[in-house]
């Protein structure tokens, strides 16, 4: 006999889980015989998952430096400080919880009488409130009981505060005293309160008070009746991660229901190539559902097509020559877009800006070094393919210790047009750049200037000793209005000049979703603008916000132009790592123009591939030509390049004592140094090849035309890692060189930093659907990943593995 | 147990909790009070420190409801006390500095949102929005603060069974609702089963 409904809650607490042993087994066997409920249950768990996934996707705020600062401060006092007032009865027992029967029942009685009173309003049950809540933090005596034992030591800010915390709780009870005893029901007004244990009743009441209206009260009460006809409370067992319950079916089930209202399995089709027609599940939406999401967003997004590098043999194309990026926001719009249950649009997947949005701990240059950044060089196994070899070249800057940051002087040029009045675009900037201003000091200065319909100067160049002002200029912008990025840009950098700090930081932070009404400004005058603006010593940082409809190109272009970064903020934590965490390295450039060029040995690559940087790519004249653009590198980054190789027939390992792969090398201490002046035309001095001919590119190291050197076939070198930078404010660029010796590592031999930047190179072939994945499926990159996880202090390798479970989930549900 | 030094011992317990929880806290606290950050702040804060004062013993193994419990009674009494003063300040012109989704009842929506972005936020949690507001709670500290329902219970101050109906019942709205179910009734049925 089973007469079981859907209206029970039982169907919920054993879909998350939350049944105890003896609740679980007798309930599955209640749905036994129940397909209805099974059923239930499973959809109960799809969207459960599908909370879950939206709920942690929300950004979570943070505290103010200073607020965790005083925190920490005070984090090793005894617990001997007492708060006035307090006191410790924290927690009952845990069998508190459980009074079976009681209190729902006292519940209901208790609100089915409590409603005539709740009706006059909440701020004065809400007070009554005050007086039976049976809770540690319940607002304290009067402190006249002047027992006040706070410690005698209390840091100023933090006394402070907890005077104000006491103030507030005398004021309250003030309040509280004033109400009138006729104003609270009477106790006596409970006459079956003999049976019930005081607290519960009180709790009882607590909630009846709580509750905002007659309707949602009325509808708590039916729950409640509901529940007691069932007159089943029994403990419920505590559960640690309910969500790791749901199967993977049911989470491919999640998605797939949104559009197609049913729990049929989900189909996977790997094709989607049509920005049009959006994939999901391997299904293109149908134009019926496409109520069921939240849009079609890929066709808003703007990104520029990605044509992959291929194998080219160094007989051919001795030369690889591409600019550094330090841009990561491939990785946030990646993350954003899985986030959403949507397949990332191949285009917006951008290998090195995935690799790059990690750090790697390459080893800094010392401070006596001759360059301000330092290579790492690692040779391993290619784990998708391994018969290939795979190069990992790691550039790391110096770093500036936070004290000795030069000051600061910054232009916040934010978009206020309407578009960016939603949740995850102003709001989110305005957050992240008041965490920015809690983290400057007081020499640094900053202004605001906003553009939409008109633009405007909302605040002048303000030193941050004036902190107030500043966040409370943040605070107050609203958006509304159209866009025209143009003149806002012209303001900003000429707020920027008319402050400009010599040996400085001179920056313009641009925020906005992208929308630049290009009606007013074409995309051209404003990369012309900015490459001009570029030249005065101001650079540029772009920050984009915000879901769809990001000029994610021009975005980038911007950045490029205006010799700065590129970054996607998606999430609160997100801009906090791009302008906290990474301060000091967003800001401070340390080498500008940043260029790499590879030479490949041909006696032992037989072809190479250079993994990303597509939109990077030099020609190989451009790398010894000054007055081609190329990458800024910030204090304290890093920059990773991975090449694939394809080894000749024979490879000829490096005999013991040349070049270790693993070792940094020193670049400048044992490899030649030169400037070249000017475009092109370098004169070339270089130490261990005096021969040097002149010419717009550098002479090959391992081939005549069509003739090896000597060195080709004797030195057992791989690849030489020609670098040119410039001095953040220098015109004529300096060449660091060493070459490279594979030492035959294998996989497992190789490096964490290794193979998490590996991993995380399959991860995106797999989502383009690359042509070179080879044997990379999700379940191989969540391998290599974990064996590179390291200690990764913040959680970003961690997010990553989870962020790869997530693609599987939407790209391949069959394969968990 | 840490044996190095109690001090340390604690402060690296302090450190770690507030590592921990620090985001967690303010995400839920901001939204009990209407979006209002810094008063957010001001309250996971003070948790913080009420922890510090804490025997460590009170509360191990249920340090996270005991965090989001003190960050809960002290947001409601801001609320009761703010309700109380009636301040006769007129409302700042504009609170959307405030982080997250404006707040969690849709009054608080910017005028427009819905209309103007497809990308705003996923049509569920703009129907969590529309679940009264113990329902809305309760599922945050299940699916936002991974709690089970005896902890909630004991955050909230109410009975395990109760929690379970709430979120049972906070579930099966949104169910119906995501299915476009137009049921104006709230008991729970299942769409076409």
């Amino acid at each position: 006999m089973n007469d079981m409904t859907n209206n029970d809650p039982r169907l919920t607490a054993y879909a998350l889980g939350e049944l105890d042993d003896a609740e679980r087994a007798e309930f599955e066997s209640l749905l036994a015989d129940r397909q209805d409920l099974r059923a239930e249950v499973d959809a109960i768990r799809s969207l459960a998952g599908e909370l879950h996934e939206e709920l942690m996707s929300e950004p979570a705020p943070a505290l103010s430096g200073k607020q965790r600062d005083a925190i920490r401060a005070r984090a090793q006092d005894a617990p001997s400080l007492r708060l006035v007032g307090e006191d410790d009865r924290t927690f009952r027992p845990a069998a508190w919880w459980w009074r079976a029967g009681v209190s729902g029942a006292a519940a209901v009685l208790l609100l089915g009488v409590a409603l005539p009173m709740m009706m006059r309003g909440r701020g004065r049950s809400g007070e009554l409130a005050i007086e039976s809540r049976d809770n540690a933090l319940a607002p304290t005596e009067p402190t006249s009981a002047a027992g006040d034992s706070r410690g005698p030591d209390l840091s100023n800010e933090l006394g402070t505060q907890l005077e104000a915390a006491r103030r507030e709780s005398e004021e309250l009870h003030a309040i509280v005293d004033e109400v009138k005893p006729t104003d609270a029901p009477a106790e006596t007004a409970f006459p079956w309160q003999a049976g019930a244990p005081d607290s519960e009743l009180k709790k009882a009441k607590d909630d009846a008070l709580y509750i905002a209206g007659y309707v949602e009260a009325r509808e708590e009460l039916e729950d409640l009746q509901r529940w007691s006809d069932l007159n089943r409370d029994q403990p419920l067992r505590p559960s640690t991660n309910s969500i790791s319950l749901l199967d993977s079916t049911s989470r491919a089930q999640v998605r797939q229901r949104r559009l197609t209202q049913n729990l049929a399995p989900a189909r996977f089709a790997g094709e989607d190539d049509d920005e049009s027609q959006q994939l999901y599940y391997g299904r293109t939406v149908q134009e019926g559902e496409r109520d069921f999401f939240d849009g079609d967003l890929a066709s808003r997004d703007r990104f520029n097509p990605i044509v992959e590098n291929t194998f080219l043999a160094p007989i051919d194309a001795p030369l690889s020559t591409f600019s550094i990026d330090v841009d990561t926001a491939s990785y946030s719009m990646v993350r954003r877009q899985l986030r959403e249950g949507r397949r990332p649009s191949p285009d917006s997947v951008r290998l090195e800006e995935l690799i790059n949005y990690f750090d790697y701990d390459y080893e800094a240059p010392s401070p006596g070094d001759d360059h301000p950044f330092r290579a790492n060089v690692e040779v391993a196994a290619c784990p998708w393919q391994p018969e290939h070899r795979l190069v990992r070249i790691g550039i790391k800057g110096m770093e500036i210790p936070r004290d000795d940051r030069p000051a600061t002087n910054l232009v916040f040029l934010l978009d206020v047009s309407g578009s960016m009045n939603e949740p995850s675009k102003l709001p989110l900037v305005k957050q992240g750049l008041m965490r920015l201003v809690d983290n400057l000091t007081v020499d640094d200065r900053v202004a605001i200037v906003v553009y939409a319909g008109a633009s405007g100067l909302v605040l002048d160049s303000t030193f941050v000793s004036e902190r107030d002002t500043i966040l409370g200029a943040l605070d107050r912008l609203s958006a509304g209005g159209s866009t025209n990025g143009g003149a806002g840009i012209e303001l900003a950098y000429q707020v920027a000049q008319e402050h400009f700090i010599k040996d400085g930081v001179n920056r313009v932070i641009l925020a906005t979703d992208g929308d630049f009404n290009v009606g007013v400004t074409s995309q051209g005058d404003l990369i012309r603008l900015i490459e001009d603006k570029a030249k005065s010593g101001v650079f540029l940082t772009t920050l984009g916000f915000g879901m769809g409809n990001l000029n994610d190109a021009m975005l980038e272009q911007l950045a490029d132009k205006g010799n700065g970064m590129c970054a996607y903020i998606d999430t609160i934590e997100e801009a906090q790592k791009v302008l906290i965490d990474q301060m000091s390295g967003s800001l401070v450039t340390i080498a500008k123009d940043v260029k790499i060029q590879v030479e490949f040995n041909p006696a032992v690559v037989k072809s190479y591939r250079l993994l990303g940087y597509e939109n990077r790519a030099l020609a190989a004249q451009d790398f010894n030509d000054d007055t081609k653009d190329a990458g800024e590198i910030g204090a304290g980054h890093s920059v990773t390049a991975l090449y694939e190789i394809e080894p000749a027939a024979t490879l000829a390992l490096a005999e013991p004592g040349l070049a270790a792969p693993a070792e940094p090398s020193r670049g400048g201490a044992d490899h030649a140094l030169e400037s070249a002046e000017g475009a092109g035309a370098a004169a070339q001095q270089e130490a261990e090849q005096p021969d040097h001919a002149e010419s717009t590119i550098d002479p090959l190291r391992y081939q005549a035309p069509a003739v090896l050197t000597d060195l080709a076939t004797s030195s057992g070198e791989l690849l030489t890692v020609k670098l040119r930078y410039k001095q953040p404010d220098g015109d004529t660029s300096t060449l660091v060189e060493f070459p490279v010796a594979d030492q035959g590592k294998s996989w497992d031999a190789a490096s964490g930093d290794f193979k998490f930047a590996a991993a995380v190179a399959a991860y995106g072939m797999i989502l383009r659907d690359s042509a070179y994945k080879g044997s990379a499926t999700f379940n191989a990159v969540m391998d290599w990943a974990r064996a590179g996880e390291g200690a990764d202090k913040q959680g970003y390798r961690q997010q990553f593995v989870q962020l790869v479970d997530r693609a599987q989930q939407i790209m391949d549900p069959k394969s968990e | 147990m840490d044996s190095s030094s109690p001090a340390t011992a604690q402060k690296q317990w302090v450190c770690d909790a507030l590592e921990r929880y620090e985001g967690p806290l303010l995400r839920y606290t901001v939204r009990l009070l209407n979006g209002d950050l810094e008063a957010a702040r001001d309250v996971v804060q003070d948790a913080f420190v009420r922890l510090i004062q804490q025997e460590r013993s009170s509360v191990q193994g249920h340090l996270a409801p005991w965090l989001y419990r003190v960050c809960r009674n002290r947001a409601l009494d801001r609320i009761r006390k703010e309700q109380r003063m009636q301040t006769s300040l007129p409302d700042a012109p504009d609170r959307n500095g405030r982080l997250g989704h404006a707040s969690d009842d849709g009054a608080r929506e910017e005028p427009g949102e819905q209309a103007q972005q497809p990308e705003a936020r996923s049509r569920l949690l703009v129907m969590v929005a529309d679940l009264p507001e113990r329902q809305r709670e309760v599922l945050r500290l299940k699916f936002q603060g991974d709690l089970s329902y005896r902890e909630i219970a004991e955050i909230m101050d109410l009975t395990v069974s109760h929690v379970g109906v709430l979120i049972h019942t906070g579930i099966q709205t949104l169910r119906q609702r995501m299915t476009g179910s137009t049921d104006p009734k709230r008991s729970a049925s299942i769409p076409n089963a």
